[in-house]
Parts: structure tokens; sequence; C-alpha cells
């Protein structure tokens, strides 16, 4: 059984031995720490000259990987919070995902950011936030965050290996420990190749009867919670898209066809989120269908506590999912 | 007052820690902030510290592995003061969801259809309760509708299946119906074979009107609804033969429509939207009409009659069975209208019809070209 | 007259032709903006031609690498001499370098890159001169900036990690005096020259208005950065001729004038023959007549 974190180091080890055009870099990555969340461990002793450690300039050295990336390599750049994206934005917005399109084609950026987002760790305001809201919609980039349900290894090389558009791939640092949960009631569609989006559910037949869409660490509060209500006879479709931009949007139409209630959960905070536009894309196509407004969970809108006590205030927890969902039953 | 310490969650992975030591004695004072114990997971160790001030009482030993959030100690304002009774309340307060005898689901339904879930906990006592017994125990209450096999018993709109409704008649029937919650199409039936597999905005046309019985059987609908309006014979003869089958009918009426005070219908009545059913009229079964239809005060329609847009009643008239009116009829008070008969477009009626009638209007229309 | 100085004249000769070539586009295009056929921005390099047709003659225009800037239709010129395809693309022509797409500004054509955020292709610049070290190509990567752009972080993060990497780049600044409409002395602090070699990357400041200067001091300075793999920056004072972009200019008439007087053509033609000059001006305002006249369809 593989967690997530070593999902992870196996899609990065396999890229790096698949292709010679896979670089590595970012903020202490090269052993013996081998990175912040050691998603990079033992990847610079086994692939000596590919692996580098840059000094702290998030943006200056996801510029120097839309360099690399528009010269033919494959690079892989590890920030290593999320938060720090930020930092990186000029280069993300008016660089690597403006030139394929802006120089008509005549160029590719085939580049993979990898950060890992989200709180549960009492990092505080600025180590735990959710920002990939901020780069959803953006024209030429994929935004993509799968969650533990995902097998993770096969997404990263996906991202890495084959798709040449600029990908950010945002792992939920608390799904780091996750194994794969196994469950027979669960299906893949392959809408965007190679980013899957995962279905579980907690019955075997019949209809849900509530469908909840989420995606990257809610996994973790989502699946387990699946289990508590099979033992009190809802049923529940979970639906965790790997690819948040651009959407899966016939997959997710078709599993909230399944339901007349839905909720959408999410850690980023709340307002023009992805579950504003995914709320959006659901009413569009299923609002006929609808026992009930679709409710939505997100973090509320203000920093986030350091102490975990207040912390778990301000996000989206297992408990308040539960709630959400018996409130839609009621 | 006493206060509970528990034991914290060290890191995501684990559920447990264990107890390395204990810093302070059992029965000792501690401060808000002293450092009562040392806990260790595989990862890391931590040091717990007193919320409150008070006495510390031990609950558990030095190297006792305890799962996260359980009691390690109780702080007493006093040193000797017993927390037996805190403790026992604290824990009958945490088994509560633990306990509960039926699920939640069966809690859920068993509030809307007012069934008393602690008289069912004392007939089954030996397992948790679950929506099924809720069902079953108020079996009587539904006797003659398919709820028991329905996923959503107590949330479900009526089911309708459309008849002949691959046409005019059954969009505007569809829109109706998608206005109301109460209501939900689930299929048209259409004898025109070109449609089937289709949809008509987003419900199936599943395949010839013939189908209807063996989609009653097999449970997939509520209450049927006909949507032919153009040709009388049709309509009641498709009616006749669904009710022959044992079909219940669904009354499907627009929002927009006006229903007022004592206005009794029987089934399978379709009303057009900004409609206006007076206080006290009668409806019988299987009437169309069309947007705008007036029905005023205690007149009776018969059956299986169409009426067509913005056709109106007067007070207390009168309508036989399979009668057809065009649009814009206007019928004086108290008139009788015979079965079987025509009314065209534009008629102003002042006398009664004698059944089997067709009414002959002269339009007399001329054009000429302006000076 | 010797070999060695016939040859040299024939250099100074195609150094003028080509920046005449950038002045009279350049001039061309800002006419066109006057009369409404060009939409958005346009921002000319007049007086800063000898800088664009200096350093891009001394690099390999087959290999080497260009990162260019807002102000980049100089460069692109000395670099491939697409005139067509460049005024056809700041035309919204699909036969543009970019089909119309990148405009003025987001010019892409073999190995040139450019684009309008100011410092944002200094780290860009030192990823391709890294891809380049790692493949042994011995590439180099020209990265053009103006003093304004060294008011951006993203310029020492960039010079930082090409020392530290001992990358093959050079750093080109054309101190032109103004950013905008901002005199430089009132946005910096210090000696903008100095920067660099904080950083470790040796520096050359260098009269940017002699193109035998800067064609001198780049082939030195590219030899070095081949053979080192080490890079450098070369700074050259010059002064912006034209406005930012358009009409937008307020600086003193008088000091305009006086740098009129110094400007690179200028300077170039006491070293050429009078009639020489006077008939490849008329030669090079008829061909970009002529192009000019082709891509309007009139």
């Amino acid at each position: 059984m593989a967690s997530y974190l070593m999902g992870l180091q196996s899609g990065l080890a396999e890229s790096l031995a698949a292709s010679e055009k896979v670089l590595v870099l970012g903020e202490d990555l090269v052993d013996p720490y081998g990175g912040a969340f050691k998603v990079t461990k033992g990847l610079s002793t086994r692939f000596p000259g590919r692996v580098f450690n840059t000094p702290i300039c998030e943006g200056g050295f996801t510029g120097v990987a839309v360099g690399m990336a528009l010269r033919g390599y494959r690079p892989v750049v590890e920030i290593m919070f999320g938060d720090f994206l930020t930092l990186c934005t000029d280069q993300i917005v008016n660089h690597m995902a403006k030139f394929p399109s802006m120089f008509n084609g005549q160029v590719k950026v085939p580049l993979v950011i990898r950060t890992p987002m989200g709180g549960g760790r009492g990092y505080g305001a600025t180590h735990s936030q959710s920002l990939e809201k901020m780069f959803l919609g953006l024209p030429g980039i994929k935004v993509v965050a799968p969650s533990h349900v995902h097998t993770v290894s096969e997404i990263l090389q996906h991202a890495i290996l084959v798709d040449d558009d600029p990908v950010l791939f945002i792992e939920n640092k608390v799904l780091y420990p996750l194994d794969q949960p196994d469950s027979v009631y669960m299906e893949q569609s392959d809408e965007i190749p190679g980013y899957p989006t995962v279905a579980f559910r907690n019955f075997s037949s019949g209809k849900p009867d509530v469908t909840v869409f989420a995606y990257g660490g809610m996994s973790r509060e989502i699946v387990p919670l699946l289990e508590k209500l099979h033992n009190d006879e809802l049923n529940v479709t979970a639906v965790f898209p790997s690819c948040l931009w651009p959407i899966p949007e016939e997959t997710l139409v078709r599993y909230g066809a399944q339901c007349d209630r839905l909720l959408i959960c999410e850690e980023g905070s709340v307002g023009f989120n992805w579950g504003s536009e995914i709320s959006a894309l659901l009413y569009d196509k299923l609002w006929r269908n609808l026992n009930a407004p679709i409710a939505r969970l997100a973090a509320s809108s203000q920093v986030i506590p350091a102490a975990r006590h207040l912390e778990a205030e301000v996000l989206v927890n297992t408990e308040k999912i539960e709630k959400a969902i018996w409130e839609l039953m009621s | 007052m006493n206060t509970l310490v528990r034991m914290p969650s060290l890191n995501a992975n684990e559920d447990q820690a264990i107890v390395t030591d204990w810093l302070v004695e059992d029965g000792a004072p501690v401060s808000r902030g002293t450092e009562i114990c040392i806990v260790e997971s595989t990862k890391a160790t931590h040091d717990v510290s007193a919320e409150e001030g008070g006495f510390l009482r031990h609950l558990v030993s030095k190297g006792q592995v305890v799962k996260n959030n359980q009691p390690l100690a109780v702080i007493t304002a006093t040193s000797n003061e017993d927390y037996t009774a805190y403790l026992a309340a604290l824990e009958q307060a945490e088994s509560v969801t633990s306990n509960r005898r039926w699920t939640k689901k069966a809690e859920l339904v068993a509030k809307k259809i007012g069934v008393d879930l602690n008289a069912l906990a004392g007939r089954i006592p030996d397992r948790v309760i679950s929506e099924a017994d809720v069902l079953a125990f108020n079996k009587t209450a539904f006797e003659g509708t398919d709820l028991l096999e329905d996923a959503h018993p107590s949330l479900r709109p009526q089911r309708i299946l459309l008849i002949g409704g691959g046409g005019g008649g059954g969009s505007v029937t569809l829109d109706a119906i998608s206005r109301v919650r109460h209501q939900r199409a689930v299929g048209i039936l259409d004898n025109n074979a070109a449609l089937h597999g289709k949809t008509m905005m987003g419900v199936p046309i599943i395949g010839p009107n013939s189908m209807a019985a063996e989609l009653w059987t097999n449970g997939s609908f509520d209450a049927a609804i006909i949507c032919v309006t153009g040709k009388i014979d049709d309509r009641a003869a498709i009616f006749d033969s669904l009710k022959e089958q044992g079909i219940r009918f669904a009354n499907v009426i627009d929002p927009s429509t006006v229903v007022k005070s004592y206005v009794s219908m029987g089934e399978g009545n379709l009303i057009m939207g900004n409609g206006y059913l007076a206080p006290s009229c009668t409806l019988g079964d299987n009437n169309f009409l069309a947007s705008h239809a007036c029905i005023e005060h205690d007149s009776k329609v018969g059956s299986h009659c169409t009426f067509g847009p913005r056709t109106t009643t007067s007070g207390a008239v009168t309508i036989g069975d399979r009668v057809k009116f065009g649009m814009g009829v206007l019928i004086e008070p108290y008139l009788i209208i015979g079965d079987n008969s025509l009314i065209p477009s534009g008629c102003v009626l002042t006398n009664n019809v004698p059944p089997n009638s067709v009414i002959k209007v002269q339009h007399s229309q001329t054009i000429k070209g302006r000076d | 007259m010797p070999n060695s100085e016939k040859n040299n004249q024939n250099l100074l000769r195609s150094f003028y032709r080509e920046m005449l070539n950038i002045r009279v586009i350049e001039e061309s295009l800002l006419d066109l903006f006057a009369r409404g056929a060009i939409g958005g921005t346009v921002h000319t390099c007049l007086g800063q031609e000898a800088i664009a047709v200096g350093v891009v003659s001394a690099i390999n225009r087959d290999a080497d690498i260009i990162c260019s800037n807002h102000r980049g239709h100089g460069h692109f010129l000395a670099y491939c001499g697409d005139a067509r395809g460049l005024v056809a693309e700041i035309l919204g022509q699909s036969t543009g370098v970019c089909g119309g797409i990148g405009g003025s500004q987001h010019l892409q054509k073999k190995n040139f890159y450019s684009n309008g955020i100011l410092g944002g292709m200094s780290p860009v610049a030192v990823g391709m001169a890294f891809a380049e070290k790692l493949k042994g190509s011995g590439a180099v990567v020209v990265q053009f900036m103006g003093d304004g752009a060294m008011a951006e972080g993203a310029v020492y993060e960039a010079l930082n990690m090409a020392a530290l990497w001992s990358l093959p780049i050079m750093f080109v600044v054309e101190h032109n005096q103004y950013a905008q409409s901002t005199h430089w002395s009132v946005q910096h602090s210090g000696a903008l020259e100095l920067r660099s070699e904080a950083f470790g990357v040796p520096m050359s400041d260098i009269d940017g208005n002699d193109v035998e200067a800067v064609y001198d001091t780049t082939q030195r300075m590219v030899n070095e950065i081949r053979t080192q793999c080490a890079p450098r920056l070369l700074f050259m004072r010059t002064y912006r001729l034209g406005p930012h972009s358009k009409g937008d200019d307020l600086r003193n008439p008088e000091e305009i004038d006086y740098h009129f007087q110094r400007e690179p053509l200028l300077r170039l033609r006491e070293k050429l023959e009078p009639s020489w000059v006077a008939m490849v001006e008329q030669e090079v305002r008829q061909e970009v007549a002529a192009m000019l006249t082709e891509l309007r369809g009139n």
C-alpha cells in the first residue's frame, strides 16, 4: 500500500528515469534534506545533475523553469508552500501561461509546478491557505489537485511526461501520509485524458441520496464519513475530479444528474471559488432535477488562525460536511 | 468545576499515543499552563499543559496507550473532591450517539411520516432500526401506494408519464410540470416511432402509447396525463383504455392558473397557464383547457372536453361530455351545452346547444384598400 | 586601401544600413500609429539602434538566443531582418511573425523571444542559459533590458542565479535615461552600473551610441561567456530620442535636441562617404515604403 507521498515520490522518480528532459528544481530539494515534505527525497542521489536546489526566489526560479521548458526540457518546480505562489504569479500568468498561445503555437511550455496547499497542520495564515482558486480559469494552464482516492503517481507522470501544457499541480499537505483507500464502489472517468475523476460510493445498488463534489484534501474528510453515513442508511456518492481547470463538465453533470441533492465542498475560502463555478455549471444543466438548492461548503472568509482549535472553526471538516448533508436531506 | 485533560492529537496519521511520564503527582496542585505529563507518538513527543488551575487527578498510569481525545486526567477544585459523578455524566453524554437505536435515515423518515421511534424501538429490541422498519411499522397508512419500493418515500414528487406527448401538447405539459415541485415528468410515450429515443426538454421519449401498461406494472410512474388535444375521440379512447388497466391519472395544472375555493375535479385534467377556475365550479375527467380558459362560478364541465385559448364561460353554465371549443368562445350564464357538440372560434353562445350540434358562424369580413 | 581597412569599411556600411533600416521602420510605425492604422501602443527604439545592431552582429545568429523586452523592434530586425513579418504583426495581420496575436511587444521567431513585462524575461533567460549549458550547445543567451527594468526585483533574482550557477548569459542594459516619463535619477538610488558586480557578474560600461564600441565589447564578452561559461553584463549609455510609446513626450525640447547631436546614426555617418550615405538612405526609404504599400494594400 502506497501513501500519497510515496505516490508522488515514485511519480517523480519514474519521470526522471523515463526522460532525460525531466529536471527538478526548488528550495532544499537535494539530499540529505530531500524537500520540506520529503517529496524529492533520494532523487538527487539517484539522478545526479538533474535535481537542483535554488535560492529562495520563487518568482525567479519559476521563470528559470519557464526558460528551460521553452528550450526543450520538461522541468518540475517545487514551491515549498502553495502560499508562495503569489511570488510566482507574474511568471505563471504573464509568462508560462501566455507563451504558447501568444506566440501563435510556435513554442511549448511543458512545465509542472508542484506545491503543497492547505491547512490542518497549525502552520498559520501564510502557510495553510488553498490559493489555487486564484489560478482557476486562467487561459493556457491546467490546475490539477488529486485527492488520495486517485493514483497520484500516474497523474504526476502524465503531467510531467505527456502533457505539453503548463500544469499547476496542487498537493494538499494533509494527504501526504494517507494510503489510497480501497473500495469496490469506486469508478473512474477520463474525460480529461490523464486526469481522472474518481467517484466513490458507499452503496452497492440504487441511487444516491446526496452527491458530494469535492477535490484535493477534502477526500481525507469525506471518505471516512461515507462509511459512517452508510451505517445511517444514507447513500452518498462523492465525486473527486483531479483536474480543476479545465472542468470535466460532462462527468460532473453526469454524476449530478443521478441525484436531486448536491453538495460542493472545498478547503479554500468562500467567495468566487471552485464551488461557485461548479454550482453554476450544475444549475445550468440540472436545475429541473434538483429538489433543494445546491449546498456549498468552504472555509470562512478570514485568515487561517495558527491555534488548532481556532483553525478548525475556519476550515471545512468532517462534522461540517455531515451536518450539511443532513440539512440537505431534511 | 472540573476540567478534563484529554489526549491531544499529535499527528494526522495516528489515533493514539503513549503517556511516557507524569510531571505532576496524582492529587498535587497545578496552575494554568503547568506542564502535567509527556505523551509520545511514533513521530513526536508533546507536553500536555493544564488548561485550568486546581488539583490533578490521574485517570491513566504512566506507560499506558490512550486513544486521541480520551481522558488523561481531571483537574478538580479541591484535592479530595469526588469526580466519579462528573465522569459518569460525561460518559453518558458521549455515548448518546453510539447508543442510538435507529439510523439517521430512519429518524428522518419517521419524522416525516409521523412514526414514534421509541414505540418502534420497544417492539424491535435487538437491533438498530432501519428505514424499512419504520415504513413497515406504518404500512397500513401507505397501503395502495408504492412508497415501500421507493428510495425516497417521504420526499418524492409524483412521477408523471406523458401519453401522446411527442408534439405541442407534450411541450406545454412538460413546461407546466417543470413549474411545480409536487410533480415530475419521468417519460413520454408517443406513437410516432421517429421520436423514440429522443428527449424533449430533457425528458426521454420512451416508446409507443401501448407501453404504458408495462411501465405501470413496473412501478415506473405514479400517474399519467394525456397530451393529445386535437382529436377528442382519441383522447377519450386512450383515457378509457388506460383506466381499464388500472392506471391512475394526474391533474396537471400550470401554477399560473388560479384555482379558487370549492373547485372539484376528477382526474386526467390538463390545465394550461393563466386560466381561472372560479369558486364552486366542477370538472369531470380528462379535460384539456388551453391558456386563459375561464370557467366561472358554479359552472359544470363533463369529461373529455377541449377548450381553445381564451374560452370563457359565465356563471352556472353546464357543459356535457366530449364538447370541443375553438378559441375565444364566450358562453352566457345558465346555458346548457349538450354532449359531442362542436363550437368554433369566436362564437358568442346566447342560447342552449342541443347534443351533437355543430355551430356555424357566418364570419363577414370585407377587406378594402385605404383611401 | 588595405584589406583590413576595407573590411572595416564594409562592416560599418552594413551596420549603418541595418541601423537606418530600424530607424526608418520605427519612424514609419509612429506615423502609422498617428494615422490610426495601429492599435494599442508602439514602443520605438529611436536613438538606440547602435545597441541593437552592435550587440546582435557580434553573436552567432544561428545558435545564440535573444530575450527582448517591450522595446524590441530593433533587436528583432537586427536578429533576423524580417521587417515584413514584424510590421505585419504590428498591423495585426495573419502573416505577422505571431499571426497578429502577439503584436509589438510579444514577438517570437526562431531563437528570439520578447515579452511586455519589465524584468520578467530576466529569469526566463537565465533558465534558457541553464538549458543550453545542460545540453552543452555552446549557445549564449542575450537578455535586453532598460534602466527602468533595473528597479524590478526579478532582475536581481536572475543575476544571482546566473552567477551562482555560472550560466552563459549576457545581460544587456540599455540605459536610455527614461522609464516611461520619469528620469532614471528620480527612481534609482546608487549606481546602476555597479550592481551586477555585487553578484559576481563582471560588467563593461560603454557608450551605447558608438556602434563599433558596442560591437567590439560584445564580441569580447560573448567570447568570455562561451569560453568561461559565466555571465556578463554590458551596461550602455544611450538616450531615447522618441517618446515612451506614441505622442506622450513631456521632456524639455532642448534636452532632446542636445541628444540629437549625439545620436548613433549621425556619429556613424562621420566615418562614411556622404555619397554612399545618400544612396543608401534613398534605397532604404524606398524599400520600406514599398513594403508598407504592399502590406497595407494601397
